[in-house]
């Protein structure tokens, strides 16, 4: 059961309508809220004038900083700023363009519309800085980066292992802002019941979700009960609230009546974090085999002032490859732009295309084989912690996906495979991606009928949480899959740590398998103890579930009868899962996941189109749960790369800080017709350090590297190396003019 | 020497006038072009045979 493609269990609801998302509860007596957004980058708000927007038809409140009422002030010593308060509209400072300044509540969405447009604002606009490459002498040293990864590492002496290095790489990476953009928009309906609230948002931790709303309005958690069972997907933009829910709750409390509000597509780029933009320095010192004997890697990344966000852009670096000599820095620029958020694979997904362009210009210099290259710098232990890795198997990766993607049919010399007015190119990357294990508890319920329930505040974001509990229950309550029902995304089950940062997966399995285990300790130790059960007298470790009955060797009984007898009204038990912090096995080995991409691309030689007509990655990221979603998973993270190697990346305006790419058809992201086959397999993986059940999580693996393996695949195509992303046409055609036009049939 | 649908291409695109950051439309104007003529030139030839 565990590992099969099993359909999503939430399958038909979502194709049929009947998964409901935030948005979409209906309710009676709802007002719309929508949010007016600052159109300066910096400074105050002078004057607002509300009281036309007051009188306009079914305007029911306009609130503003003016009127708002006093909110918390974020904790900074909260380890994960997800739980801090957001406070919103709270004064008249507006710390980026688009900053929320305002909500206009009416009857109807078209009145709440109309009327935000009467809304007069002035404003004493300050200058604004917005390009990181001008502010890079500014650059800072954060205070932290997430999740307790030291900021700076560095290991023997790099400048001189650089220094006496052969060969020597030494290049910048410009990386864009890039943004979630999931399909369903951040939104909430917040409803007041007295003086507490019922809170329906698309959240991808639904107690980080209900802590923050209650420090925001300064009241008890216990007051405030978050709905979240359908989230139509996060990429982390929704491992917070934004200015959408902390509006929606204010104004049902101001006008005690449920209030819905929405951002617009547009407004999710101005109100809702971005993944910072980088400038990254990758060093790479090697002998002229390739063994690689110095290795840096120096991110500048942007924050904004408000809040630091310090991506951490260097941390897979530090375990990928074996070097003596090495170093990692991260440094904060403040720009006037809108917070860093946790987006899709922070970290990696930036820190990688850097370091693996890095690696494939180091295999050019040397006339090597990039996979080569990769095989001889693969490290024994942790290069920089000094302890073994739990699990790895990078080296089968690019070997399996070398054989199955055809890699011998590559040139090493660039632009010297052509079909016709097509330049073809093959690129490689290495994947990895830390394996952050989190507390979570889950509960399991037996029922009178025997039947079972999983119930976890846990979130599906899209990934499949439904379907894979329901496999691991099913398996180990020995049910089969429709007599196995999950609830999740509501406040009052079991706390869990969510959806996010690849967490999610192994975080809540985990704790079910637990829950299980002490579910079914509970019912044996029952029927060992009852002289009514055939088990009777049994040793309460040695049974098992299997079919419905509860066995212990040659003897059995169903559980539904043991449950009806002991438990008429059910039984329920619950399991924690150990976050990596708490596990001595996080410290004691290195444990990640890891994988390696191949892309082919074609490039006309007339015009620079780039078409991606394969991708491949090959993953080993542990015990797989459900082999369908964790392709879908993969995939999909593949996609993400391609479009941050050529198409993705939001520009602000240089005077006045605003985005000019804010909707989805001017921010580019790939589309299915964009890739002609990709592919992901897994080589069969079981991490027993990372937990008994050997799983990791792996919903982010698939756009770790990809965009390098992309960007790789435009250089072998071309011989151009553009290191400034995305790869557009302007930046790549000027650069062709070396490679001769297809020129066979012309006079 | 440039073929006689480069000639072409480059003699069209002569007044063109770059404003820096768009300067490879003039490029790629001149590419599509060439090419352009070319393809047709191949498809009225296959037409014939």
């Amino acid at each position: 059961m565990i590992g099969d493609a099993v359909n999503r269990v939430d399958g038909p609801a979502k194709v049929t309508g009947q998964a409901t998302y935030a948005y979409e509860y209906q309710e009676e007596d709802v007002l719309y809220g929508v949010v007016i957004t600052a159109t300066i980058a910096r400074g105050q708000i002078q004057t607002i004038d509300v009281s036309d927007a007051e009188q306009a038809p079914g305007v029911r409140a306009v609130l503003t900083h003016q009127n708002v009422p006093a909110q918390g002030v974020r904790d900074e010593s909260l380890p994960w700023a997800y739980w801090r308060a957001h406070p919103t509209i709270s004064s008249a400072e507006i710390h980026h363009y688009g900053d929320a300044v305002g909500l206009v509540v009416a009857t109807t969405l078209e009145q709440a519309q109309a009327a935000s447009r009467l809304v007069r604002i002035e404003y004493k606009a300050a200058a604004g800085h917005f390009d990181l490459r001008q502010r890079d002498d500014e650059a800072y040293v954060p205070a932290a980066l997430p999740a307790g990864f030291p900021v700076d590492t560095a290991v023997g002496d790099f400048e001189t292992g650089f220094d006496a290095a052969a060969c020597k790489i030494d290049q910048h990476y410009v990386l864009p802002w890039y943004f979630a953009q999931p399909m369903e928009p951040n939104a909430c309906l917040a409803i007041p019941q007295g003086e507490d609230f019922v809170v329906y948002v698309g959240t991808q931790i639904v107690d980080a979700a209900r802590a923050s709303i209650a420090a925001t309005l300064q009241i008890e958690p216990e007051r405030i009960r978050v709905i979240s069972p359908f989230v139509g997907g996060g990429f982390g933009s929704k491992l917070r609230v934004h200015a959408e829910t902390i509006l929606a709750v204010l104004a049902a409390q101001q006008l005690n009546r449920p209030v819905k509000v929405a951002l617009t597509r547009r407004q999710i780029v101005d109100v809702v974090g971005a993944r910072p933009a980088s400038i990254q320095r990758v060093r790479l010192g090697a002998g002229l085999d390739g063994r690689l004997t110095a290795l840096a890697h120096e991110a500048i990344i942007h924050t904004n002032p408000e809040e630091e966000f310090a991506d951490p852009i260097a941390v897979s670096t530090r375990s990928l490859y074996a070097a003596p000599h090495r170093m990692t820095r991260h440094r904060l620029v403040q720009l006037d732009v809108l917070d860093g958020e946790d987006v899709r694979a922070p970290g990696e997904a930036s820190g990688l295309l850097a370091l693996e362009s890095a690696m494939d210009e180091l295999a050019h210099a040397i006339d090597l084989d990039p996979v080569e290259l990769r095989l001889r710098n693969e490290p024994e232990r942790d290069p920089e912690r000094d302890v073994p890795f739990s699990e790895r198997r990078l080296v089968e990766c690019l070997e399996q996906g070398a054989a199955r993607f055809g890699w011998s049919r590559r040139r090493n010399r660039p632009a010297a495979l052509r079909d016709g007015r097509w330049l073809i190119g093959y690129g490689v990357a290495a994947a990895t991606r830390v394996q952050p294990q989190m507390a979570t508890t889950v509960g399991v319920r037996i029922e009178p009928d025997g039947s079972a329930v999983v119930l976890s505040d846990m979130t599906d974001i899209g990934t499949g949480t439904y379907t894979i509990l329901t496999q691991l229950a099913a398996e180990e309550l020995g049910l089969p899959i429709d007599r196995v029902r999950v609830e999740l995304g509501r406040s009052d089950l079991p706390r869990s740590m969510g959806s996010g940062g690849s967490w999610g997966a192994p975080s809540s399995s985990l704790a079910l398998h637990n829950a299980c285990q002490n579910l079914r300790q509970q019912l044996a130790r029952a029927a060992s103890s009852d002289a009514r059960s055939p088990l009777h007298g049994t040793e309460p470790t040695a049974t098992v579930f299997s079919d419905g009955h509860l066995v212990a060797g040659a003897l059995s009984e169903p559980v539904s009868d043991i449950v009806a007898r002991n438990h008429p009204a059910g039984i329920e038990a619950q399991g924690d899962s150990v976050a990596m912090f708490d596990d001595p096995n996080y410290a004691n080995f290195s444990i990640a996941t890891y994988g390696a991409h191949f892309a082919e691309v074609r490039v006309d030689a007339d015009t620079a189109e780039i078409r991606v007509s394969r991708m491949l990655g090959v993953f080993a990221p542990g015990r797989i749960l459900n082999a369908k979603t964790a392709r879908s998973q993969l995939i999909g993270g593949m996609t993400f790369g391609m479009g941050m190697a050529l198409l993705e990346g939001t520009v602000p305006d240089p005077r006045t800080g605003a985005f000019v790419n804010t909707d989805l058809a001017e921010y580019l992201v790939p589309v299915h017709a964009d890739i002609a086959d990709i592919d992901a397999i897994f080589v069969d993986g079981f991490d027993d350090k990372a937990n008994p059940l050997g799983v990791k999580g792996l919903g982010e693996l698939g756009i770790c590297g990809s965009a390098a393996a992309v960007a790789n695949a435009v250089f072998n195509a071309t011989g151009v190396r553009v290191r400034e992303f995305p790869i557009t046409l302007e930046k790549l055609l000027p650069a062709l003019r070396g490679i001769p036009a297809l020129n066979g049939n012309e006079p | 020497m440039p073929s006689t649908f480069q000639a072409a291409a480059d003699i069209a695109m002569e007044a063109a006038v770059g404003r820096g950051e768009n300067d490879f439309k003039i490029e790629l104007a001149r590419n599509t072009l060439r090419r352009t003529l070319a393809d047709v030139v191949a498809m009225a030839d296959r037409s014939v045979s």
